[in-house]
Protein backbone atom coordinates (compact mmCIF):
# COMPACT_ATOMS: atom_id res chain seq x y z
CA UNK A 1 0.00 0.00 0.00
CA UNK A 2 1.36 3.38 -0.90
CA UNK A 3 -0.13 6.33 0.89
CA UNK A 4 0.70 9.60 -0.78
CA UNK A 5 1.19 12.49 1.62
CA UNK A 6 -1.75 14.83 1.88
CA UNK A 7 -0.51 17.86 -0.01
CA UNK A 8 -3.60 20.01 0.49
CA UNK A 9 -3.11 20.58 4.19
CA UNK A 10 -0.31 23.06 3.57
CA UNK A 11 -2.91 25.42 2.08
CA UNK A 12 -5.12 25.47 5.16
CA UNK A 13 -5.04 28.59 7.32
CA UNK A 14 -3.96 26.31 10.17
CA UNK A 15 -0.48 26.41 8.73
CA UNK A 16 -0.01 30.15 8.65
CA UNK A 17 1.43 31.77 11.77
CA UNK A 18 -0.78 34.24 13.61
CA UNK A 19 0.03 37.89 13.05
CA UNK A 20 2.09 39.29 15.89
CA UNK A 21 3.17 35.86 17.01
CA UNK A 22 6.84 34.97 16.56
CA UNK A 23 7.39 33.38 13.15
CA UNK A 24 7.07 29.62 13.32
CA UNK A 25 10.11 27.76 12.04
CA UNK A 26 9.50 25.57 9.04
CA UNK A 27 9.81 22.33 11.03
CA UNK A 28 6.99 23.30 13.37
CA UNK A 29 4.31 23.81 10.74
CA UNK A 30 1.32 21.61 11.30
CA UNK A 31 1.45 20.43 7.70
CA UNK A 32 5.04 19.28 8.20
CA UNK A 33 4.08 17.42 11.34
CA UNK A 34 1.25 15.69 9.51
CA UNK A 35 3.48 14.91 6.58
CA UNK A 36 6.09 13.35 8.83
CA UNK A 37 3.40 11.33 10.57
CA UNK A 38 2.07 10.05 7.24
CA UNK A 39 5.55 9.27 5.95
CA UNK A 40 6.43 7.42 9.14
CA UNK A 41 3.23 5.39 9.16
CA UNK A 42 3.68 4.71 5.46
CA UNK A 43 7.23 3.50 5.98
CA UNK A 44 6.03 1.07 8.63
CA UNK A 45 3.35 -0.19 6.24
CA UNK A 46 5.91 -0.64 3.49
CA UNK A 47 8.25 -2.48 5.84
CA UNK A 48 5.40 -4.79 6.88
CA UNK A 49 4.50 -5.30 3.23
CA UNK A 50 8.06 -6.28 2.33
CA UNK A 51 8.25 -8.55 5.34
CA UNK A 52 5.09 -10.41 4.31
CA UNK A 53 6.41 -10.67 0.77
CA UNK A 54 9.73 -12.08 1.96
CA UNK A 55 7.91 -14.63 4.09
CA UNK A 56 5.57 -15.61 1.26
CA UNK A 57 8.39 -16.01 -1.25
CA UNK A 58 10.56 -17.97 1.13
CA UNK A 59 13.33 -15.40 1.47
CA UNK A 60 12.64 -15.18 5.18
CA UNK A 61 11.70 -17.96 7.55
CA UNK A 62 10.85 -16.05 10.69
CA UNK A 63 7.12 -15.71 11.16
CA UNK A 64 7.57 -13.66 14.30
CA UNK A 65 9.53 -10.91 12.56
CA UNK A 66 6.77 -10.53 9.99
CA UNK A 67 4.12 -10.45 12.69
CA UNK A 68 6.08 -7.86 14.66
CA UNK A 69 6.44 -5.73 11.53
CA UNK A 70 2.67 -5.98 11.06
CA UNK A 71 2.12 -5.03 14.70
CA UNK A 72 4.42 -2.03 14.26
CA UNK A 73 2.55 -0.92 11.15
CA UNK A 74 -0.78 -1.40 12.92
CA UNK A 75 0.32 0.58 15.97
CA UNK A 76 1.77 3.47 13.98
CA UNK A 77 -1.38 3.71 11.89
CA UNK A 78 -3.50 3.66 15.03
CA UNK A 79 -1.45 6.44 16.57
CA UNK A 80 -1.86 8.47 13.41
CA UNK A 81 -5.61 7.84 13.32
CA UNK A 82 -6.00 8.89 16.96
CA UNK A 83 -4.15 12.12 16.30
CA UNK A 84 -6.25 12.74 13.18
CA UNK A 85 -9.48 12.08 15.10
CA UNK A 86 -8.43 14.47 17.82
CA UNK A 87 -7.51 17.19 15.33
CA UNK A 88 -10.81 16.79 13.48
CA UNK A 89 -12.70 16.88 16.79
CA UNK A 90 -10.95 20.14 17.65
CA UNK A 91 -11.74 21.57 14.21
CA UNK A 92 -15.41 20.65 14.50
CA UNK A 93 -15.53 22.10 17.98
CA UNK A 94 -14.21 25.39 16.61
CA UNK A 95 -16.68 25.34 13.70
CA UNK A 96 -19.57 24.97 16.14
CA UNK A 97 -18.57 28.20 17.86
CA UNK A 98 -21.36 30.81 17.94
CA UNK A 99 -20.45 34.09 16.28
CA UNK B 1 13.49 8.35 13.61
CA UNK B 2 9.80 8.63 14.10
CA UNK B 3 7.91 5.49 14.99
CA UNK B 4 11.08 3.45 14.80
CA UNK B 5 12.24 5.03 18.04
CA UNK B 6 9.04 4.42 19.95
CA UNK B 7 8.70 0.88 18.62
CA UNK B 8 12.31 -0.12 19.33
CA UNK B 9 11.16 -2.51 22.08
CA UNK B 10 9.77 -4.74 19.33
CA UNK B 11 13.26 -5.31 17.99
CA UNK B 12 14.40 -6.50 21.42
CA UNK B 13 11.58 -9.04 21.57
CA UNK B 14 12.25 -10.03 17.97
CA UNK B 15 15.89 -10.77 18.73
CA UNK B 16 14.82 -12.90 21.71
CA UNK B 17 12.33 -14.79 19.56
CA UNK B 18 14.94 -15.37 16.87
CA UNK B 19 17.43 -16.62 19.45
CA UNK B 20 14.97 -19.03 21.05
CA UNK B 21 13.93 -20.31 17.66
CA UNK B 22 17.55 -21.03 16.82
CA UNK B 23 17.90 -22.87 20.13
CA UNK B 24 14.84 -24.91 19.21
CA UNK B 25 16.41 -25.74 15.84
CA UNK B 26 19.62 -26.85 17.53
CA UNK B 27 17.68 -29.06 19.95
CA UNK B 28 15.69 -30.54 17.08
CA UNK B 29 18.94 -31.19 15.24
CA UNK B 30 20.35 -32.94 18.31
CA UNK B 31 17.29 -35.16 18.58
CA UNK B 32 17.33 -35.94 14.87
CA UNK B 33 20.99 -36.93 15.05
CA UNK B 34 20.70 -38.87 18.31
CA UNK B 35 22.03 -42.08 16.76
CA UNK B 36 24.17 -40.77 13.90
CA UNK B 37 27.57 -42.45 13.76
CA UNK B 38 28.90 -40.77 10.63
CA UNK B 39 29.54 -37.08 10.13
CA UNK B 40 31.55 -35.13 7.51
CA UNK B 41 34.19 -34.43 10.19
CA UNK B 42 34.36 -38.15 10.92
CA UNK B 43 33.17 -39.97 14.01
CA UNK B 44 29.73 -39.78 15.54
CA UNK B 45 27.60 -36.66 15.84
CA UNK B 46 28.44 -34.36 18.72
CA UNK B 47 25.67 -32.63 20.59
CA UNK B 48 25.41 -28.93 19.68
CA UNK B 49 24.66 -26.04 21.94
CA UNK B 50 24.08 -22.33 21.30
CA UNK B 51 25.91 -19.46 22.95
CA UNK B 52 24.09 -16.15 23.26
CA UNK B 53 25.42 -12.75 24.19
CA UNK B 54 23.65 -9.55 25.01
CA UNK B 55 23.49 -7.16 22.10
CA UNK B 56 24.21 -3.54 22.89
CA UNK B 57 23.66 -0.72 20.48
CA UNK B 58 24.94 2.53 22.02
CA UNK B 59 24.34 4.33 18.72
CA UNK B 60 20.67 3.41 18.73
CA UNK B 61 17.85 5.93 19.07
CA UNK B 62 17.68 7.72 22.39
CA UNK B 63 14.46 7.73 24.35
CA UNK B 64 12.69 11.02 24.81
CA UNK B 65 14.40 13.08 27.50
CA UNK B 66 17.56 10.97 27.48
CA UNK B 67 20.76 12.31 26.01
CA UNK B 68 21.99 8.96 24.82
CA UNK B 69 20.59 5.61 23.83
CA UNK B 70 19.83 3.03 26.49
CA UNK B 71 21.88 0.70 24.31
CA UNK B 72 19.45 -2.16 24.87
CA UNK B 73 19.26 -4.18 21.71
CA UNK B 74 18.25 -7.65 22.83
CA UNK B 75 20.26 -10.78 22.33
CA UNK B 76 22.66 -12.03 19.69
CA UNK B 77 23.86 -15.50 18.83
CA UNK B 78 27.63 -15.84 19.16
CA UNK B 79 28.15 -19.39 18.00
CA UNK B 80 26.86 -22.92 17.84
CA UNK B 81 29.38 -25.00 19.77
CA UNK B 82 30.00 -28.72 20.04
CA UNK B 83 29.48 -30.45 23.35
CA UNK B 84 32.89 -32.05 23.94
CA UNK B 85 31.73 -34.42 26.68
CA UNK B 86 32.64 -38.08 26.42
CA UNK B 87 30.93 -40.10 23.71
CA UNK B 88 29.24 -43.25 24.99
CA UNK B 89 30.31 -46.61 23.55
CA UNK B 90 27.80 -49.33 22.86
CA UNK B 91 28.53 -52.97 22.23
CA UNK B 92 27.14 -53.81 18.80
CA UNK B 93 29.51 -56.01 16.78
CA UNK B 94 27.16 -56.16 13.80
CA UNK B 95 27.26 -52.42 13.26
CA UNK B 96 29.31 -51.30 10.24
CA UNK B 97 30.98 -48.59 12.33
CA UNK B 98 31.98 -50.95 15.16
CA UNK B 99 35.65 -51.02 16.12
CA UNK B 100 37.81 -54.15 16.48
CA UNK B 101 36.34 -54.87 19.94
CA UNK B 102 32.79 -54.63 18.61
CA UNK B 103 32.02 -51.26 20.23
CA UNK B 104 30.26 -48.42 18.41
CA UNK B 105 30.88 -44.86 19.55
CA UNK B 106 27.51 -43.16 19.76
CA UNK B 107 26.61 -39.44 19.83
CA UNK B 108 26.60 -37.80 23.26
CA UNK B 109 22.97 -36.80 22.81
CA UNK B 110 20.86 -37.45 25.87
CA UNK B 111 17.17 -37.45 24.94
CA UNK B 112 15.78 -36.44 28.38
CA UNK B 113 18.22 -33.51 28.43
CA UNK B 114 17.14 -32.48 24.93
CA UNK B 115 13.49 -32.68 25.93
CA UNK B 116 14.12 -30.38 28.88
CA UNK B 117 15.98 -27.97 26.58
CA UNK B 118 13.10 -28.11 24.14
CA UNK B 119 10.61 -27.18 26.84
CA UNK B 120 12.92 -24.43 28.11
CA UNK B 121 13.24 -22.97 24.61
CA UNK B 122 9.48 -23.17 24.07
CA UNK B 123 8.74 -21.40 27.32
CA UNK B 124 11.40 -18.76 26.67
CA UNK B 125 9.89 -18.17 23.23
CA UNK B 126 6.49 -17.72 24.87
CA UNK B 127 7.97 -15.30 27.39
CA UNK B 128 9.46 -13.17 24.61
CA UNK B 129 6.16 -13.27 22.76
CA UNK B 130 4.37 -12.15 25.90
CA UNK B 131 6.77 -9.23 26.26
CA UNK B 132 6.01 -8.14 22.69
CA UNK B 133 2.26 -8.52 23.26
CA UNK B 134 2.45 -6.50 26.47
CA UNK B 135 4.20 -3.77 24.54
CA UNK B 136 1.37 -3.72 21.98
CA UNK B 137 -1.18 -3.62 24.82
CA UNK B 138 0.66 -0.77 26.52
CA UNK B 139 0.68 1.27 23.34
CA UNK B 140 -2.98 0.61 22.68
CA UNK B 141 -3.85 1.58 26.22
CA UNK B 142 -1.87 4.77 25.82
CA UNK B 143 -3.96 5.56 22.74
CA UNK B 144 -7.12 5.54 24.83
CA UNK B 145 -5.86 8.67 26.63
CA UNK B 146 -7.09 10.90 23.82
CA UNK B 147 -10.42 9.11 23.39
CA UNK B 148 -12.97 11.27 25.07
Amino acid sequence: MNVTPAGMIGGLPLASPLSGAPPVSNGGLFSNVVERFVTDANNQQLAADQSVQRLATGQSDSVHETMLALAKADLSLRVFMEVRNKVIDAYQEVMRMQM
Amino acid sequence: MGFDTSLAAFNISASGLTAERLRMEVVANNIANASVTRTPEGGPYRRKDVVFETALNPDGPAQHGATESSGLAGVRTVAIVDDMSELPRRHDPGHPDADADGFVTMPNVNLPVEMVNLITATRAYEANLKAAQSFVDMNQQALTIVRG
